[in-house]
This record gives C-alpha cells, sequence and structure tokens, in this order.
C-alpha cells in the first residue's frame, strides 16, 4: 500500500538520538531481507485495535474466541504459519521434513529463539505443548486436530519427530498452533493457571497488561527472532458496540477496526484519517438442504433452486455489493477454490423447465404441485444474524416467483443447533462456514460425518468425494492436493447438497498514518510486526525502550 | 420495633431459597450450554472431546444433584469458577463492582437531586406552567432510549466538540499519569454516562415527589400551619416536605440493588467495565456458575432492600410498626 503522504515522507529520516542510530543501522540490515516497502522504517508510535469481546485466555491451547486469538497471534509463535499467499512456511521451525511414506514429520527449530523471559525455547517446549493438547484434563477446543498423532518425540534439543497413525496432510498445518513454555506451566493447575492472563510467549510482541473488560497492552518483544517489531505499543481496546467503534475510529481514538458493509459505504468524509480495506473472508454463506427430506432428494429439484436465486441480488442487496457469489465449498482466497466452476445464472425459466421435468405443475394460483401436494417447505435460520435473516427473506420471495410456498423459521442459536441441525430436523437452513486456511473439510462432506453432532448434517454421500476427500488428507504437497480440492469442487458443485451463495468480504479501517498495511491472499496484519509510523506523523508520544 | 424487625427478617429466608431454585432451573430450561459456546459448529471439537470437558465441567450429572452441590458451596460463599476463563467467580464480579457502584451511585445522586426539587416544586405550582414543561420533559427523558441519547451526547460533546472522552472508563495514558490526573481523567469518562442513566430516569421519582406533597399538603395540619402564621418557605420547605419524604424512604430503599446490578445497554455503549457487561456476557455464554452467582446477588440486595425499606419507614412513621 502506497498513499500521497508516503511519498512525501521518502526519505526524510532524520536521526537524533545516538541510540537511535544504532538501532537504524541494525535496521538497514533487517530491511535487506524483508523487502519491504519504500520508506525508511522508524520506532514508535501506538496502534489502537479495537474489538467486540475481551478476550477469555491468553493461552492459544485454552481459547479459540476471536479476541483472544488475536493477541495470542502477536504473543505466540507456532512451528509453522502462512505466509501472505496462504503457504505454510517455518516460524518457530526454521524447516521440515515429511517422511516418503507421509508418516513422519522432523521439524527443525529454530536455535535463537528465547521466551519472553528470556529462557531459551527448545523441543522440550514442544513436546509439553502436545501433551496438554492430548491431555484428557486440559479443556482445549484443539485437541482433535492431534487425534492422529502417534507420537511427539524430542531427537535432541533442537529437533522434533512426530509420527502419525495415518498420513494426514492436514495435521502439518495444526502445528501453527501457539507454543507455549513447559517451564511457566509445569506447576498449578493448567486450566486456571495465572500465566493464562499474563502469557509468556516467544511472538513479536510481549504482554503488558490487561484491564479485563476495557483493554489489553502489548509491547514489543526486543529479544524477537526477526528482530523487534517497530511499533512502541499494541493496543486492544473492548469497545462492545459496533457504533460507538466508528465514532470513536473518527475520532482518532482507535487506529483499526472492522466495518460493517454499510459503515465501509459511508462518505468519505468520515474516513479522513483511516483507509478502507477490502478483500475476501475465509467465510462463505450457503442454503443447505436436508437430502434425506424426498422434496430434495432429486438432483432436478436442487438444480432448479440454483437457477431460481439471484446471488448477484443477494450481495448486492445484503452485502452492499462488498461480497462475491461463489460455486463450491470454499472461500474465495483459498487455494483450493475451483475458479474453473461455472457460476449457475439465474435463470426463472430454465428452474420451472427443471421443476416440470420433474413433475412439478403449477395449479389454478401458480403455486407448483405434484400428486397433490404443494411445494412447499421451510428455511430456518439463527436468530441474531440480521444479513441470514435478510438472505432467507430475499430467497423466500425469489422462490415464491416459481411457484414455491417458502416459511421461514428463525430459532436461537442453540435450540437451533441441538433441536433441529444436530436431529435432522429441518428442511432448508440459510447458514455459514467459516473455515481454516487448510481447505480439508472431510468433517463436513464424508459420509461417515452424519451422526448427530457432526457437520455434515445435510446427509451428503457420494462414494467418489469420500474417496477423494481422504486423499486429499493423505497428500501432501499443495500442487497434488489442489488437483484434488478442485475435483471435489466440481463434484459438489455439480451435486448441490447446498446452494453456495457468496463469500462475504472482509472490511477493514487502518489509520493512515501507518504503513505497512497490504491485502494479500490470506488478509491483512499477515506483515504486522513491520508495520511502522514515520516520525514526524506518530500520533503518541511513546517511544520503543 | 425490634420484634418487627426480626418477624419481617424471618421472611428473608424463604424468599431467598425460593429465588435460588427458580434461577437455577429456569437457568436450566435456556437452551444450550456453557460448553456449547466453543464447541458448536466448530470442526476442531469431536463430540467425545465435547462430551469430556462436560463431565470434567460436572454438566453431565443430573440436574438436582448438580443444584445441591451448589447450594452447599454457595453457603459458604464460594461461588465456583467461570467457565469461560477459568477464574473464581467471585473475583470476577469484584473487579467489575468499583466502576459499577461509582456510575450508579452517582447517576442516583443526580436523579434524587434533580427528582426531588423538580417533583416538589411542581406540587407546590400543580398545573401551572413550569408543572407541565417538567411532566413534558421528565417523560421525554423516561421515553427516551439510553443508546439514542447516548449516542447523541458522544457525536456532540466527543466528536464535535472534543470536550470528553467518547467511552471507556480510563485513557490509554492512564497507568502514566500522577494520581490527580487519573481522578479528574475517570471523572470526565463519567460525565457522560451519569447524565444519561440520570436523566432518563428522572421520571418515576419525581413523579413520586410530586404526589406525595401534593398529598400532604392537602392535610389539616397544613392548613393549620398556615392559619397559624408559619411562613410559606417553612411550611412547605419542613414540615410538608418531611411528610413528603415518607413514600421517598422506600423508593430508594428498593434502589439498593441498582447500585450493584448495573445496566446492559449503558455500560455496552460507553465501554464501561461494569457489572451489567459481565451479566450479559455471562448470559450468552451460558457461563451458570457466573449468572447464578449475579442473580443470588441482586436478588439478595432486591430483598435486602426490601427489608431496608420496611425497616426505615417503621423507624420514619410510628404508624407502620404495631400492624
Amino acid at each position: 500500500m502506497k498513499t500521497d503522504t508516503e511519498t512525501r515522507r521518502h526519505g526524510d529520516t532524520e536521526i537524533t538520538s545516538p541510540r537511535l542510530r544504532v538501532s537504524a543501522s541494525l535496521l538497514a540490515l533487517l530491511i535487506s531481507f524483508k523487502s519491504f516497502a519504500a520508506g525508511t522504517p522508524e520506532y514508535g508510535d501506538v496502534y489502537v485495535d479495537a474489538s467486540i469481546g475481551d478476550a477469555s485466555m491468553l493461552n492459544p491451547v485454552l481459547s479459540s474466541d476471536s479476541a483472544s486469538n488475536d493477541i495470542n497471534g502477536q504473543v505466540f509463535n507456532g512451528l509453522v504459519k502462512y505466509d501472505k499467499n496462504i503457504k505454510l512456511v517455518g516460524e518457530l521451525a526454521g524447516s521440515w521434513d515429511v517422511s516418503a511414506n507421509g508418516l513422519v514429520l522432523t521439524f527443525h527449530l529454530r536455535k535463537n529463539v528465547r521466551w519472553h523471559d528470556g529462557k531459551p525455547f527448545t523441543a522440550e517446549d514442544v513436546l509439553f505443548t502436545y501433551q496438554k493438547l492430548r491431555d484428557p484434563q486440559v479443556h482445549t477446543p484443539f485437541g482433535s486436530d492431534f487425534e492422529l498423532v502417534k507420537s511427539v518425540a524430542a531427537i535432541d534439543p533442537w529437533t522434533v519427530r512426530v509420527v502419525y497413525a495415518k498420513p494426514f496432510a492436514p495435521g502439518l498445518a495444526s502445528w501453527g498452533m501457539g507454543m507455549i513454555p513447559k517451564h511457566i506451566f509445569k506447576d498449578g493447575d493448567f486450566n486456571t493457571h495465572p500465566a493464562n492472563r499474563a502469557p509468556i510467549g516467544t511472538g513479536p510482541y510481549r504482554f503488558k497488561e490487561w484491564k479485563t473488560a476495557q483493554y489489553i497492552v502489548l509491547e514489543p518483544n526486543p529479544d524477537y527472532y526477526e528482530g523487534p517489531p517497530y511499533l512502541a505499543r499494541y493496543i486492544y481496546r473492548i469497545i462492545p458496540d459496533q457504533s460507538v467503534q466508528f465514532l470513536e475510529m473518527r475520532n482518532q481514538g482507535i487506529d483499526s477496526l472492522g466495518l460493517s458493509p454499510d459503515q465501509f459505504k459511508a462518505y468519505d468524509a468520515i474516513f479522513e484519517h483511516h483507509q478502507r480495506f477490502r478483500y475476501p473472508s475465509f467465510q462463505y454463506v450457503y442454503f443447505g438442504f436436508n437430502l434425506r427430506n424426498p422434496l430434495f432428494k432429486d438432483i432436478r429439484v436442487r438444480r432448479a433452486l440454483a437457477f431460481a436465486i439471484d446471488r448477484q441480488t443477494l450481495v448486492q442487496g445484503l452485502l452492499l455489493g462488498l461480497g462475491q457469489p461463489i460455486t463450491g465449498p470454499y472461500p474465495l482466497s483459498s487455494w483450493a477454490y475451483n475458479s474453473q466452476i461455472p457460476q449457475i445464472p439465474y435463470s426463472p425459466q430454465k428452474a420451472l423447465a427443471l421443476l416440470m421435468d420433474a413433475g412439478w405443475r403449477p395449479d389454478a394460483e401458480g403455486l407448483l404441485t405434484k400428486d397433490g401436494t404443494p411445494f412447499s417447505f421451510t428455511i430456518m435460520t439463527n436468530q441474531g444474524n440480521k444479513v441470514r435473516e435478510l438472505a432467507a427473506q430475499v430467497i423466500q420471495q425469489q422462490l415464491h416467483h416459481i411457484g414455491m410456498d417458502v416459511k421461514i423459521r428463525i430459532v436461537e442459536w442453540s435450540s437451533f443447533i441441538h433441536q433441529f441441525v444436530d436431529k435432522k430436523n429441518f428442511e432448508a437452513v440459510v447458514l455459514g462456514w467459516s473455515t481454516g486456511r487448510d481447505p480439508d473439510n472431510y468433517l463436513m462432506w464424508h459420509s461417515s460425518q452424519q451422526k448427530e453432532g457432526q457437520y455434515n448434517f445435510v446427509s451428503y454421500s457420494n462414494p467418489e468425494v469420500d474417496r477423494l476427500l481422504e486423499r486429499g488428507r493423505q497428500t501432501f504437497g499443495e500442487k497434488k492436493r489442489q488437483a484434488i480440492y478442485w475435483k471435489i469442487h466440481a463434484q459438489i458443485a455439480a451435486d448441490l447438497p447446498y446452494i453456495f451463495l457468496y463469500c462475504p468480504d472482509s472490511l477493514v479501517a487502518v489509520h493512515k498514518r501507518f504503513r505497512g498495511p497490504e491485502v494479500a491472499p490470506l488478509g491483512m496484519g499477515w506483515n504486522f510486526p513491520q508495520w511502522y509510523v514515520p516520525r514526524d506523523q506518530q500520533l503518541y508520544p511513546v517511544r520503543t525502550p | 420495633m425490634i420484634p418487627f424487625l426480626l418477624r419481617r427478617s424471618l421472611h428473608l429466608i424463604p424468599t431467598l431459597i425460593g429465588i435460588s431454585l427458580i434461577s437455577f432451573f429456569l437457568m436450566q430450561l435456556a437452551p444450550g450450554g456453557p460448553v456449547d459456546q466453543i464447541a458448536d459448529m466448530n470442526p476442531h471439537v469431536t463430540p467425545e472431546a465435547k462430551a469430556r470437558i462436560r463431565s470434567d465441567l460436572g454438566l453431565d450429572r443430573p440436574i438436582p444433584a448438580q443444584y445441591v452441590s451448589w447450594v452447599k458451596r454457595m453457603a459458604f460463599l464460594d461461588f465456583g469458577t467461570s467457565f469461560t476463563d477459568g477464574r473464581p467467580v467471585i473475583r470476577k464480579i469484584s473487579e467489575r463492582l468499583p466502576a459499577t457502584i461509582l456510575l450508579n451511585i452517582l447517576s442516583i445522586g443526580l436523579m434524587i437531586l434533580l427528582a426531588l426539587p423538580i417533583g416538589w416544586l411542581s406540587a407546590i405550582r400543580a398545573n401551572s406552567l413550569f408543572d407541565k414543561a417538567m411532566t413534558v420533559l421528565v417523560f421525554v427523558g423516561f421515553s427516551m432510549p439510553t443508546y439514542a441519547l447516548a449516542l447523541w451526547l458522544m457525536i456532540l460533546f466527543g466528536l464535535n466538540l472534543g470536550w470528553l472522552p467518547i467511552s471507556g472508563w480510563s485513557s490509554l495514558n492512564f497507568i502514566e499519569v500522577p494520581l490527580w490526573r487519573k481522578a479528574l481523567d475517570i471523572a470526565q469518562h463519567l460525565i457522560m454516562p451519569t447524565l444519561v442513566l440520570g436523566l432518563t430516569s428522572l421520571a418515576g421519582l419525581s413523579r413520586y415527589a410530586r404526589n406525595s406533597l401534593l398529598e400532604v399538603i392537602h392535610q389539616d395540619y397544613i392548613r393549620a400551619a398556615r392559619a397559624k402564621g408559619l411562613s410559606f418557605r417553612r411550611v412547605y420547605g419542613v414540615h410538608a416536605a418531611r411528610n413528603a419524604l415518607i413514600p421517598m424512604v422506600t423508593l430508594v430503599g428498593l434502589m439498593l440493588p441498582d447500585i450493584i446490578g448495573g445496566g446492559v445497554i449503558i455500560e455496552t455503549i460507553f465501554a464501561y467495565p461494569g457489572i451489567g457487561r459481565l451479566g450479559y456476557e455471562a448470559i450468552m455464554t451460558r457461563d451458570y456458575n457466573l449468572i447464578m452467582a449475579l442473580t443470588v446477588i441482586s436478588a439478595a440486595l432486591t430483598v435486602l432492600g426490601n427489608f431496608l425499606a420496611d425497616a426505615l419507614y417503621a423507624y420514619a412513621d410510628p404508624r407502620i410498626r404495631y400492624k
């Protein structure tokens, strides 16, 4: 990202204090292999982020809420991470090997990494993190990711060998789990350990202060293995109301926040100090059928429904155009998304033709009937998600045009999941998935995953897709896996167990004084430790110690 | 007096037991549980893992058994730990209490300070222009959604004039400034929430104050006092006002739980770190232990407030005691 001001500021680096001169030379060294945007990074200033909710626990093994993830992402490192193009690269493990049969992963850890308290990071910590993930006493939501691991062993202080019972390609990405320090957690109860509120990690920022329900403050880790970040503070403010966040943004009280589509489309004058970014999120919204219901068993009917729903209108109406229609079970920026698959166009005529073909006939009032029963069903969705409720209404109206009688039922989230979705007690749903960066979606589509509480609740079953899902899990290497997932995408797009509606954009505003924000397939913030503010634009008088 | 209070305090026991029963079982009726928050529709969590966490938290035991063990612990003021972060519930509550108590005392103080004079002046000049204007005004306040008023004030004082901070409890440089600046900083953050809470709650008390004074000034002893030549100020300001205060005592006694029970909307809007937000978050995450602790504490305070109001009333009005 390059703004007008940036070009103007380019090159004016006044170095005043001797301490700064030292860091500047160190900096020059860093930049040389960081391939960073124009301008010389300068230290100092504060980055104020905003969140609707407070973090629960600053321990990557225990927490999965987005606020905790935001902080943990700055404080902790995994063995591997995704780079800007969603390729796995080494983080705490400088490199790794996969054995020929795919069963053994060997991680070679970096030797120059220290915990924020100065203790060295070693294979013992990796081993400890793994043990906690598998400990039945530990309330971790991530244990299932490691179920196929047979053993983890430290070969030497900087080599970890992981043996899998079966080859499991998504397993590699699960080692992006933040590593936690053994020497801190070895005594006391893990679930309620005081360090869960005062974390010690290896990441670019270290923990400074947490005022519950108010803010979390991080400061740079001077010992970070890639060099300290430039910003002197990272402050995470908890502001539970979105309109107040917006006011705070206009008042320059916060530097970064997520926007709703209407906020994003507000007058330019409102974004006097902030720049807007948009990029496809790792989510998609779908209209799913209960395939055990006779109404939706016939592929012609599902295809007809796909022709009858105008996804472009949905995106325009619900997201003000800030999203894109999709064709299959992956978010748009995933490498698994097969862009060759054509979008099913909006065509009520084709929809009607297909329905006639399947035996449905409009009656005197224009209502589709077959053997005396009308085409009538209920779309369910959860309460509290306005966009989904509206999506259901637009779909209802569009299907009404071709003579279907559609009702909508909105149910509180927990009852919706437990009484209706889990028990397959529904006809159609509007729901969404937030997906991980790894495309493995075995749990949503494999025919073995249809029991109560599992995620193939639409009861999709296709032996070819089953086989491909299994192969996708056992194949290492993105190119080879991509071919497999593209086939899965094509097959599911043809079978239409869901009508894939759209992938909403992530909408973010960041204060203009920051240099470095850049949208990539991974999203934003992937280069956050390298963000900086030119000295003469710094807003807060906080300097890196 | 003493026997009356004793008799009255015996009523507290069944009331408290009833409250604990109702709130516990009502909560169990709410769909979902604490584990669902992290486990529902999260493909990372297998049903087995979910069941394990549930049993570890003791949530798989029969509900009556859960109730009994919960009551037993609570008898020793042990409210257990929160399901979301494993911290003791009592600590989570106590760290939020000061902010809420401060805001509520200020706003209730502001309300009393404004409502009583408004009510009394309206009563003395009943049906005058002032009375009618005040009636309209307090009801506008009463009908105004707090979030709307709050947002308008934020735009005016925060954004346009820049006089006051928009939200939060303290500024970002809070830990680095001297003590007097800290106090000033918090005071600045308190102005808008106090105003909003105070102004929107004027109606009730000011109407009661007006009616109760109206009732009093039509009594014979007021006419007698006027007839014997006491000044207007003395009759209305002392004799009438004091007697008109008696029903107010009850009302203020009933406000006791309000001091601790935070306002969800006001605290959410102002990003204010109080009890109301804590309770709301606890409900949304089905954090049973925390919800129960908050319900019981606020119920106990309500009961205590009632008791206190009765006691004060009995003290202020001798006629009550002997009934």
